[in-house]
């Protein structure tokens, strides 16, 4: 048998290792993906008072704090009995957005466009975010950048930081804005519409109009039949930042609607001693390992997942966006895994549309910012939807408010089992009579990059560079080859 | 683009922290920042720190003259608190970064320059190797809290030979943060 490790795995948050596993034939006969991500963050919130966590769970994950930070607000909304203002809930949901804008923008121009853009098997060396600028112009650059900026400045006023937002309180947020501050939002915003509408023709151009892309998008070894999961508003439209938590089997018919508070009658967390994140699960459906399809509990979450349990986009440009995916890809549901990328694109239009809704709203300047809270429930729970998937937050307190007990399922946390799959399903594809090549390997990584996975980590300590070593040994445990990025 | 500092309060030169502070050993960037800052003309450089990678640490330096991270780093063949320079050719590559999916800091210098940004002609990349590093909670090391300020002293003779600076270290007190 023999064994190719990519370790640690490149373009992606957190730390994370493949193993594939080859027969005497060289074919994939299995791939694990281990995850080996900081440990003990739940315990680490023990003892604390609540307030604290808006502030603390955000350092969970630098990728997504502003998901941690509102999710963990609702939570604390939760716990002490108390719904926020009109004004607080606009403003909250008006900096979620921004969140999303800029994550979305980062995602597919440093991570998924440089496959697309420049080829699955480009040379490693050009196969990044300046590979992509380089193909489409300094002026993309440039234009990334400044939207990035405007996202993260919108971030800045409402949040008081442009990365780690403070303003969540348990029933409003801590300052409101100016007439000044929310005109420059609603300019800023108006100019992430434009951009996003770019960036989806610009996918439209390079990769849809590309037949080979589009077969790749569309081939089996991206495609994975599955449960998904995500927010809807009352209406049953798309939503990140609250509603009631849809799933819908693999048919797209909805299996079950139920609301945040209830999530642990529908869901539950199978544990493998191989990896340290757990595997959340389907209960009605059960762990039934490592397989999907409808008779399985696994499940899958993030832009795909969201667009295929939505009736529909509640901007207009998306809901047109969002119909012209689903024309394009044979209807609901939609299975392919690298559609991901397209689904993101979507949600970047409705982010920015909404975020030009919420700008152009009266009630964003209000001053009435918060509902005191008043007695202390014991336990809260927060749900939101981060940029990688459904986001859960849920702490018991004592009658002080004092943490006992955290227990966070996080967004790529849903999708575990799902990598998983698609991991072993891209190698089993691309790995062929044993013949490896950096190409390949890509192929297989381009599985989870559509998952936008973040693993919990917000460590960036300086080993000098990210190496890539894959060691392919033959049945007798033989090394014949190595392979380095 | 402008930089973050306030217009017309930035100094030349910018010293900026990073990591994690409820990661353990993580934290050390963040806290060893304002040690070498207090080593330094207080009238020259800014101290700030982040909890990020990549682009975002290049958008952090817009508009300074000259800029140095601090992070920590892991090797089985360093001690703690020891304090190693990268050379800016061999500034790490994409490696696990928090913020910017993947992006690492060579890659997001390269990016900024290609677009014109006002980013520093070079940054110095100081990397204080620890241990503690994949677990959470407060506080560093016993170890690595016992050297910091040899390696702040370290760090600050670098730079006042690279940066070409001269004068009387800041006055006592928080050397504080910009942002």
């Amino acid at each position: 048998m023999r064994r190719i490790t990519i370790d640690p795995i490149t373009r992606l948050e957190g730390h994370g290792k493949i193993e594939i596993f080859l027969d005497d034939q060289g074919d994939v006969a299995n791939a694990y993906f281990q995850v080996v991500e900081l440990r003990g963050f739940e315990k680490f919130c023990e003892g604390r008072p609540a307030e604290e966590l808006p502030r603390i769970t955000p350092r969970i994950c630098g990728v997504c704090p502003a998901a941690h930070h509102l999710a963990s607000t609702k939570a604390l909304d939760d716990l002490f009995g108390v719904e926020p203002t009109p004004t607080a809930r606009k403003l909250r949901e008006l900096l979620y957005c921004a969140h999303f804008v800029h994550s979305h923008i980062a995602h597919f121009y440093a991570l998924a466009a440089p496959d697309f853009v420049l080829g699955p098997d480009a040379d490693p060396a050009d196969r990044n975010i300046l590979g992509v600028v380089a193909k489409v112009g300094t002026g993309v650059g440039g234009e990334v950048i400044k939207h990035r900026a405007y996202a993260q400045k919108i971030q800045e006023i409402i949040g008081g930081k442009a990365t780690h937002p403070v303003c969540g309180l348990p029933g409003g947020v801590s300052r409101g804005i100016s007439e000044e501050e929310r005109a420059e939002i609603e300019r800023m915003a108006r100019s992430c519409v434009d951009f996003s509408l770019f960036s989806l023709k610009l996918f439209e151009d390079v990769v849809l109009a590309n037949k080979g892309y589009v077969d790749l998008i569309l081939s089996d070894q991206y495609t994975m039949q599955s449960y998904y999961m995500g927010l809807v508003d009352d209406q049953g439209r798309f939503a990140i930042y609250d509603g009631d938590i849809r799933v819908v089997d693999p048919s797209g018919a909805e299996f079950v609607r139920f609301k945040p508070r209830d999530y642990r009658e529908h869901v539950a967390e199978h544990v493998e001693p191989w990896t340290y994140l757990k595997f959340p699960y389907l209960k009605a459906r059960g762990w039934k390992g490592l397989v999907s399809g409808p008779d399985s509990g696994v499940y899958r979450v993030a832009p795909l997942a969201r667009l295929n349990v939505a009736d529909g986009m509640p901007t207009p440009r998306a809901q047109e966006a969002y119909e012209k995916m689903f024309d394009t890809l044979g209807g609901k549901p939609v299975h392919a895994t690298l559609a991901n990328h397209w689904a993101r694109l979507v949600e970047l239009v409705y982010a920015s549309e909404w975020m030009v809704k919420l700008a152009a709203d009266p009630e964003i300047t209000g001053r009435d910012l918060r509902n005191l809270p008043s007695s202390v429930r014991g336990e809260g729970i927060g749900v939101v939807e981060a940029p990688r998937g459904t986001l859960f937050h849920h702490y018991r307190t004592d009658e002080r408010g004092i943490v006992k007990a955290v227990n966070l399922i996080v967004a790529t946390g849903n999708n575990h089992a799902a990598i998983c799959l698609s991991v072993k399903k891209a190698a089993q594809a691309a790995i062929k009579g044993g013949r490896v090549d950096q190409g390949l390997l890509n192929m297989v990584e381009m599985a989870f990059r559509a998952y936008d996975p973040c693993f919990g980590c917000a460590t960036h300590s300086l080993p000098g560079h990210m190496p890539l070593h894959a060691v392919i040994y033959d049945a007798t445990g033989r090394v014949v080859q190595e392979m380095w990025r | 683009m402008p930089g973050r500092g306030k217009p017309g309060r930035q100094k030349r030169f910018l010293i900026l922290g990073l990591g994690n502070p409820i990661v353990k050993d993580d934290a050390v960037g963040l806290v060893l920042a304002p040690m070498v800052g207090r080593l330094l003309p207080e009238n020259l450089v800014d101290v700030d720190g982040l909890c990020g990678g990549g682009l975002e640490v290049v958008e952090r330096m817009v508009g300074y003259e000259g800029a140095a991270v601090i992070d920590a780093f892991v090797a089985a063949d360093a001690r703690p608190g020891e304090v190693r320079r990268f050379a800016p050719g061999a500034a790490p590559g994409t490696h696990r970064t928090s913020f910017l999916h993947g992006i690492g800091l060579r890659e997001a210098l390269s990016l900024m320059r290609e677009i014109s940004a006002a980013v520093p002609g070079e940054v110095l990349v100081y990397g204080v190797a620890a241990r503690e590093v994949t677990s959470f909670g407060e506080g560093l090391s016993a170890e690595l809290q016992a050297r910091l300020g040899e390696a702040a002293a370290v760090i600050a003779r670098d730079l006042r030979a690279a940066w070409r600076i001269s004068g009387p270290a800041r006055k006592k007190g928080d050397a504080g943060c910009t942002s």
